[in-house]
This record gives structure tokens, sequence and C-alpha cells, in this order.
């Protein structure tokens, strides 16, 4: 069979513009998190990882703008025209311009929108493709790409992952009590809610070059509860155990969960990740730092994980000291050493769905 | 696959009638946005009269493609934000809730996505269902086309797609194939060799194919037992089975004890 591949990535965060820039951010222990007071025209304060920089391109909104500078960085480094007829876009958001349905710019929220303005930015004329399925949006977007290369329709996918904040967002996370007003703590026994946050990422996928290899990946519903988790784990279980049958164990350097620090989420994780035997394998969660970027998640946070394992690295996990779910996992407080060559990506969200992508890397830190 | 089932809600039905009339005893109907009321009553459409609807099933991906999103509910939503943010509008904004809304009635544990598409664009959707149909578990799906611009302007359809019985036997014929390679790979020690190497059909013995020996058969017989739980008494029979990988992977579907 064919192997999907990484071809290049850009990234852009409040920390910085970059891999490296971020990478290096991560593992320095920094975060953009902070508390912003009548931001957004929020009625009460929450903590958030926000852009300072709010400039647009002429005729694009904020979330257009990050979404296209993201995919400028992959593209620089891909060596691929994107005008062409055999490049396709995939965009993972959640709520992209909602922030225009206050300003009564209804035309711009139907999220193809935004999407059909990304790709024509880059001159390309396929259907942009969203794929909008709560928090494991990147994730599935990254699986839709490595799908739609292995079916033969296109050489190669440029899949984009990117949210932006609003008083939309923020006020409805509020209203369900989600937000933690302090900086969040993934997996931590004094964690008490989540922090919003805005990324746009951006990777470039092609067929049978080197680098990381998308292995595989599932989708799987809990069937439970819209906006709760399973109590079982069995959805992000499901999903684990799917791509497990394709891994080479002993090469398996971390799993990197949701980890969003709200009591539940990071609770089922830990009884997913028990039921699939990862008990012992180092876990990493990456909100602390870039707090829950939403539909870039997926896309920022498997970046991430790809650099640090080449560089033999299991990333910090900010915010966490003490474990605090009922079933042990191996939470990396600090960063640690891996010779894995292989690492799991793990997302869930609202609507009861969970993903799990397995990438690899054979050549291990070649790149 | 195979389309197997049709529903089509148009415009102007009265959505609470209908789910009387299919439904009845499910009130939390009552609570979901336009999108999810729409891709909840195609699936009843679907699969109400089913006997076994609510055994929990796993094969079953419920793919919902849309223009509109959640637009109808978010700019429900959005009138609250300044007073009273509203946590149960909140929760319907996200245009894949309707997804879950139909897996949790109908116990459909299997794949669940929302996309959105400029428009109906039937050659885009059919490609995009295909390409669901790679995941292994996958056997049928519920894909709709959900049209929810507002509550007086609004339509979708569903459709029922069932994978074929032949497709099914090709794909997992084509797993075997490659789960073979891999696993002849790694007991003949053939490093540096690849499985896409090693063509379907190429003959594993002889100077024209891999230059495989006597003793090699004897390693794929113990391969044979130890992964399929294949006992093949006589390494003669071997000859026969491995001729090829594709030779190989049509006699362990045959015979394969695990």
């Amino acid at each position: 069979m064919r192997k999907v591949t990484v071809i290049s990535e850009g990234v852009l965060t409040p920390l910085g513009a970059g891999v490296q820039e971020n990478l290096q951010a991560v593992l320095e222990g920094k975060s953009s998190l902070r508390l912003h007071e009548g931001t957004f025209g929020a009625a009460e304060p929450f903590y958030a990882s926000l852009f300072g920089d709010r400039t647009t391109l002429p005729g694009y909104s904020f979330f257009e703008t990050i979404a296209i500078r993201a995919a400028e960085r992959a593209l620089a480094s891909a060596g691929i025209d994107p005008a062409s007829d055999r490049v396709r876009f995939v965009l993972s958001t959640i709520k992209g311009n909602v922030e225009r349905l206050a300003d009564g710019e209804e035309a711009d929220v139907p999220l193809c929108v935004p999407a059909g303005k990304i790709a024509a930015y880059f001159g390309n004329r396929n259907p942009a493709v969203v794929v909008s399925n709560a928090c494991i949006s990147g994730l599935a977007a990254l699986l839709q790409g490595r799908r739609m290369l292995l079916q033969g329709g296109c050489d190669y996918v440029v899949v984009i992952g990117a949210e932006c904040q609003s008083r939309f967002i923020v006020s409805g996370f509020q209203s369900l009590k989600a937000l933690s007003s302090k900086a969040c703590k993934p997996f931590d026994a004094e964690r008490e809610g989540l922090n919003l946050g805005e990324a746009a990422a951006a990777v470039v996928l092609g067929l049978d070059a080197p680098g990381w290899e998308l292995v595989d990946g599932a989708i799987r519903n809990d069937a439970n509860h819209i906006s709760g988790p399973s109590r079982t784990g069995e959805g992000s279980y499901q999903a684990l155990k799917y791509v497990l049958a394709a891994a080479r164990r002993e090469d398996l350097a971390f799993v990197n969960v949701h980890g969003t620090a709200t009591m539940y989420n990071d609770e089922m994780e830990s009884i997913a990740l028990s039921r699939a035997g990862l008990s012992e394998v180092p876990v990493n969660a990456l909100k602390g730092t870039f707090g829950h970027t939403m539909g870039a998640a997926g896309v920022l946070e498997t970046i991430l994980s790809m650099h640090a394992a080449d560089a033999g690295i299991v990333l910090p996990t900010r915010g966490f000291s003490t474990l605090g779910v009922s079933c042990p996992v191996r939470v990396s407080a600090q960063a640690t050493k891996t010779s894995g060559r292989e690492f799991i990506k793990l997302l869930s969200g609202f609507g009861g769905v969970n993903g799990a992508l397995l990438l690899r890397h054979e050549e291990g830190g070649a790149r | 696959m195979k389309i197997t089932r049709f529903a089509y809600i148009p415009s102007g039905t009265d959505l609470s009638a209908l789910y009387r009339e299919r439904v009845g005893d499910y009130p939390k109907f009552f609570k979901m946005d336009l999108s999810s009321k729409l891709g909840f009553l195609l699936t009843e459409m679907l699969v109400g009269g089913d006997p076994d609807r609510f055994e929990p099933r796993d094969d079953r991906a419920v793919l919902m493609f849309s223009r509109w999103g959640c637009l109808s509910n978010d700019r429900r939503y959005e009138e609250t934000v300044r007073e009273f943010p509203s946590p149960a509008l909140f929760v319907y904004t996200l245009p894949n809730v309707v997804t879950g809304e139909i897996a949790i009635r109908n116990k459909y544990r299997g794949e669940t996505s929302a996309y959105v598409l400029d428009g109906p664009d039937f050659r885009e959707m059919a490609a995009l269902v295909g390409q669901a149909f790679s995941d292994r578990a996958t056997r049928s799906a519920v894909c709709g086309w959900l049209d929810a611009h507002d509550e007086a302007d609004f339509a979708g359809y569903a459709v029922l797609v069932e994978s074929d019985e032949n497709d099914d036997k090709l794909v997992i014929m084509k797993e075997l194939i490659e789960e073979i390679k891999t696993k002849v790979i790694a007991a003949l020690n053939l490093e540096g060799m690849q499985p896409e190497d090693i063509a379907d059909d190429a003959p594993l013995f002889g100077d024209e194919g891999l230059g495989l020996d006597s003793i090699d058969v004897l390693e794929l017989i113990v391969l044979l037992e130890k992964e399929y739980g294949i006992r093949l008494a006589n390494p003669a029979e071997g000859k026969k089975v491995f001729g090829s990988v594709a030779m190989i992977a049509g006699y362990v579907a045959e015979n394969r004890k695990k």
C-alpha cells in the first residue's frame, strides 16, 4: 500500500511563527495563556492564549489571515504548485468566521466561504472541503487528507487547521462553566477546566515521500451524550484500539492526548488509555501551553509532536504536577528522552466524537 | 457500495408533526437545533422500521454534509450572547452535533463526521463517502445533505449506503495480501525488502521470483501455523499454496483458524 507522508509544515501561534520557535517555547515552559478582561466584550474575565497582532490581509478576515499565513509557511518549503488541479485543500475549523455574526455579516459565516477564499488565495480551484468535527476536527482533516491521497484523485493535500476566538465562543464556554479561572492544568488533581486558544497550523501531505507517515487513523462515536464524554471512554478506546493494530508498541514514543484539563475529559482519556493497555507509555498534552485551539489543535499538536519525536523528546505537559485521574497514566511533567519512532495523537469532542491517529517516522531523526 | 434507501424532507414540512408521526417518544428532539432535527428525522425515515435498530453497532458511519452548518442555531445563540448566553443553544452551534444525536439515538458507535461544502456537489460527496468506507469497521453509512438555512427555509435528504459483499471481499483480500507480504519478509529475514517490492502474483520460488528455496517453504509452513492456525501436514502441499503471495492469501482466507 502507498504511504501518505507529511511533506512540510507551517505553524502560527501567539508564541510565534514557525515550528522551531513553538517547539522551543514548549521546551522552555513558556505559554501565551493570560487573563483577559473585557476582550471581545466578554462579560467575565477569562484566561486564554490570543494573538496580539490582529492585522488582517486586505479583503480577508482575521481567521482567514492566520489560516493563509500558516498554509504559506507550509507551502514555502513543499515545493509544489498549490494552484494545480492535483492539489486539494482541506480546512479544519469549528467556528471559522463566526464573529462576523455580531456585525450582521452573515454571508461570511458558512465555513465553506473562508475555505473557498483560502483555496482561491493560492489559486486552487478544486472544491475546498471543510471537516468540522468539533474538537477532533484537525485530526479528522488529516485523516481525510490521507484518504483522498490513497484514493488517488490527487497528488497533494494541504490540510489547514485554524481557529480564532470571539465573544461567541468565549461566552459559550463560559455558559457551560467549562473554563478555568487560571492557566489550565491537564491531568492534574487541581484542574478546573480549559483555556481557549488561537492558532493556525498547516501541513502538505503527499505520497511515498520520506518523513512522517500517517499510518492509520479512526474516528469513533461514544453514542452516549452530545456534550459529555463517555464514562467508560468507549469511543476513545475503540479509536485507540483501531490504530494500535497497526502500531509497533515497542516503538511508541508517546501518546499526545487531548488533555483539555476539564474534569471529565482527562478522566475519560485516562480510562481509555488504560483500557488500551497504554498505562506505561508516556503521555503528554499541550493545552497548558497553547490553550484549546479547537479546529487548529489536531494539526498543531501533531506537528509539534512530530518534531519533538524527531529530536528524541517527549514534550512536557505544562500545568501538570500531581496526577488527578483514576487510572494510572504516565503523564510527562518534564521533557523526557525517547527513541520511539511512532506516536499517537488522540482527541475527543462534542457530539461524542473521538479520534486517534498513528504516525511513524522510519528513519528517526534523519529529516 | 450501493445506495439501498432514500429519504427526503421537503421545504415547508412540519417537523414536529413528522416527529409525532414517526417517533413520538423521544422528547429530546425538541431541544435540538434545526440541522439536528433534520438529520434525526431523516435517519428515522431510513432505519425506523428495522427490527434490530436499537442494537448497538460499530459498523455504521454517520456522514453529514451541509453548506450552512448550524447557522440557524448560531443566529439564535448570538442573540443571547449580550444578556444571558444560553448553554443549551451553544452546544448545538457545532456542525457535527447532528451526527452525535443520530449516533446516540441509534447506538451507532462507528465513525461520525460532518463536512461543509459550498453546495450539494454529488461527485464530491460520493467521493468523501467512498473514502470513509476505507475504515475497516465501516460496512454501511447514513449519509445526508442538510440544508438548514432557517426555520422557514430548509430541506434535507439522506441515503443509506451499504458496502457490496464483493467490495468487501476485495478490500479484505487486498489487506490480507499486504499483511502476508510483511509477515513473509519478517519470517524469511528478507532484510531491506519492502512489501511493495513483491508483486501480488510474482512466483516466490525459482529464478524469476523471489528465489526462495525448500528451507523457506518450511519457514512459511511455520508462519501459516503460527499466524493463522493452519497446519500443512505435507510439505509437498506447500508447492500449491506458496506459488505467490496472492495464492497464499487465497489459501489463508479459506482455511484460517485465527
